[in-house]
């Protein structure tokens, strides 16, 4: 008898693809293109979307820095001021508006209305906040620096052939005053918190929806070779503001995200999803991908993305042996230790600052930000 | 009444009785080795072992039932020991020179000589490389090129096959094995919750219902196998995706990197006495393992 799932591919079934799999060698991936030699990859995303980066800078010259270290600087200030973590010094981007924004910001669409906050005796920039460790001295400097470090966006999404984008996040604070999205809440690296000034926001499905599209239609207006590479953090949320579990909004949020993602793969030529998450996420793991907080990705998962990752996108891909396999081996993964994450500073705010639990505990127990 | 179920099953035999006693409380569940010499006394005294069980589980052997007949009749479940090298590709097991088994040296419970050794040191040591030359046979390349990181389908494929003709459904078995993760201390001795799922199935051979599966019996027993734990080396476990290390624990004795293992097992050799060309061991002698040896070492 003839039925529609007959002769499909080993990958969609569940028996052949999952049950009877060795482990490390599930392979989720079914669509993908060749980073070519000469082609310049940019990252930008959440904390996951750093492993990427630094995967890529380790298998060869593909990994494109914009916003280089001034000469003479060493590289060990170099790396404690973030040069090198993404393609510019953006930090952490946790949401889709925060990427969108970052776009018209560095084009000139729109400008901040707030662009320093206080921390102690220093000003950061809140859309940045933990990049410039020491912060600026004055208002002045933050501005400055910003403006130069939007040059090195602009170069970044003008000249990239590939943007691998990671997405993380729907909750966000933002200013009630233009809209400007921040990467963590004022108040946890900087700034203060003031109901007044700010409010939290959990973008819909459609909001990040269409975020996205814009933001893919944007880029392409500047560049229209680039190609997308959009993967979901399957790092969990460090905190929800909503008032329900933080399991529940980490379901939610990431769901939005992969549904999101997926569409774009469906409509937008040139956009391919990556499966980290579902790599990370898979019951096969047994939850070893995980660290013992059950949040953090293990480097035992990391690994395993980015042999994936290099088998079907580098070239010569397509081998999970043979000298192709251990030269994939060979390469080496960021440390976790050394992952730059602006939601773990709200774990530090939330168990330090007295005054913001206060606050927050007349919201929800499970709150951080 | 009580039932006498024996039990010979190599040296994962105990794990297996003390798993079948607590799910068998009323049966007497009798533990044997099958005699390592087969001569005629011997083989006898095993027969007379056998004598008034209901139930011989073992691993093979089942032939001597028709040289020394008992006057009962029991019922003969087969059950393959686990052998397993996927975690553990780089064991190899050489002849035994005039007799006497080659390996490294076993200063505690055996008192004796280990079979088991690393190809890649014996490749060294026989070929006269020295210890830090040998070390440095250790390598990702190397791994690819030996096939140690691809061993694993064939050894699935090659277990079931055995477990198939065994009457026993390998992949149920084999699914819960995975679920822990490095389930082999060795490629020959398993880890407890595997032998438990082992002696699980049996018992349901012996009458118990399937939710026996179920029974948390791995929290209350000891496989009494870990005095010997080969180590997954670190680039084997990436391509697993678990944790590798290069720890050897030989007879209760740790040997906690890759230096001192192959220092010990040089030694080990060289006490031993025999030759590098007595020494033949199938694995290195291939002329696929000496090719990539030599375009590398």
């Amino acid at each position: 008898m003839n039925n529609p799932y007959r002769n499909l591919e080993d990958y969609c079934y569940w028996p052949r693809a999952m049950s009877s799999l060795w482990p490390g060698h599930l392979d989720p991936v079914t669509n993908s293109l060749p980073i070519e030699p000469n082609h310049k990859v940019a990252t930008m995303g959440s904390c996951f979307a750093q492993h990427l980066g630094y995967y890529i800078s380790q298998s060869g010259p593909n990994f494109f820095v914009a916003e280089e270290p001034p000469t003479g600087m060493s590289a060990d200030l170099a790396q404690r001021k973030n040069y090198g973590v993404f393609s510019a010094r953006y930090g952490n981007i946790y949401t889709v508006k925060q990427a969108l924004q970052l776009f018209d910001r560095a084009f000139g669409h729109f400008q901040p209305r707030i662009r320093a906050w206080a921390r102690g005796n220093v000003f950061v920039d809140p859309f940045r906040p933990l990049v410039e460790p020491d912060g600026y001295q004055t208002i002045a400097e933050v501005v400055a620096e910003a403006e130069k470090h939007l040059c090195f966006v602009r170069d970044v999404f003008l000249a990239s052939d590939w943007i691998i984008f990671t997405l993380g996040l729907t909750e966000a604070w933002r200013s009630l005053e233009d809209d400007a999205i921040y990467p963590v809440a004022p108040g946890v690296a900087g700034g203060e918190f003031d109901s007044s000034k700010y409010e939290f926001v959990n973008f819909s499905y459609l909001q990040v929806r269409d975020d996205l599209f814009e933001l893919i239609g944007k880029i392409r207006e500047v560049n229209s070779k680039v190609k997308v590479l959009l993967t979901v953090s399957p790092v969990s949320l460090m905190a929800t503001y909503e008032h329900r579990h933080v399991l529940v909004s980490t379901t939610l949020s990431k769901s939005v995200l992969r549904a999101v993602a997926d569409e774009a793969e469906r409509s937008i030529k040139k956009v391919i999803y990556f499966p980290s998450y579902e790599i990370i996420t898979s019951p096969t793991n047994e939850g070893r991908y995980y660290q013992d907080d059950f949040r953090q990705v293990s480097d035992v998962g990391i690994k395993h993305v980015m042999r994936i990752f290099g088998k079907h996108f580098f070239q010569n891909g397509g081998h999970s042996s043979g000298e192709h396999g251990a030269k994939l081996s060979e390469i080496a993964i960021r440390n976790n230790s050394k992952i730059v994450c602006d939601e773990e500073a709200m774990k530090q705010a939330f168990e330090t600052n007295a005054a913001l639990k206060h606050s927050l505990s007349k919201h929800t127990d499970a709150s951080a930000v | 009444m009580a039932r006498k179920i024996v039990v010979t099953n190599s040296c994962q035999t105990a794990g297996i009785s003390t798993c079948l006693q607590l799910i068998f409380p009323r049966d007497k569940i009798v533990s044997a080795q099958f005699p390592r010499v087969e001569n005629e006394e011997s083989l006898s005294r095993f027969a007379e072992i056998l004598r008034g069980a209901s139930h011989w589980v073992t691993e093979g052997h089942w032939d001597i039932l028709e040289k020394y007949p008992t006057t009962e009749v029991f019922q003969v479940i087969k059950l393959p020991p686990i052998y397993f090298a996927g975690f553990h590709p780089d064991v190899v097991t050489p002849e035994p020179v005039n007799g006497q088994v080659f390996g490294v040296i076993d200063e505690g419970l055996l008192a004796g000589v280990w079979g088991a050794n690393s190809a890649l040191t014996l490749w060294g040591w026989k070929n006269g490389l020295t210890v830090d030359s040998t070390i440095k046979l250790f390598n990702v390349r190397n791994f690819y090129a030996l096939g140690y990181v691809d061993l694993w389908h064939d050894n699935v494929n090659a277990l079931r096959e055995i477990y198939l003709a065994c009457d026993i459904n390998f992949d149920t078995l084999f699914n819960r094995w995975r679920r822990g993760g490095i389930f082999m201390h060795t490629h020959s001795h398993p880890k407890i919750s595997a032998l438990c799922s082992v002696a699980k199935v049996v018992s349901m051979k012996l009458g118990k219902a399937a939710d026996v599966m179920e029974l948390p019996l791995e929290n209350l027993v000891s496989d009494q196998l870990t005095g010997w734990v080969w180590p997954v080396y670190p680039d084997i476990a990436d391509a697993l995706s678990v944790r590798g290390s290069y720890m050897w624990k030989i007879s209760n004795k740790i040997f906690p990197t890759l230096d001192s293992y192959v220092r010990y097992a040089f030694r080990s050799y060289e006490k031993l006495g025999i030759k590098r060309s007595e020494v033949k061991c199938e694995r290195i002698d291939s002329p696929y393992f000496q090719d990539v040896m030599e375009s590398r070492a």
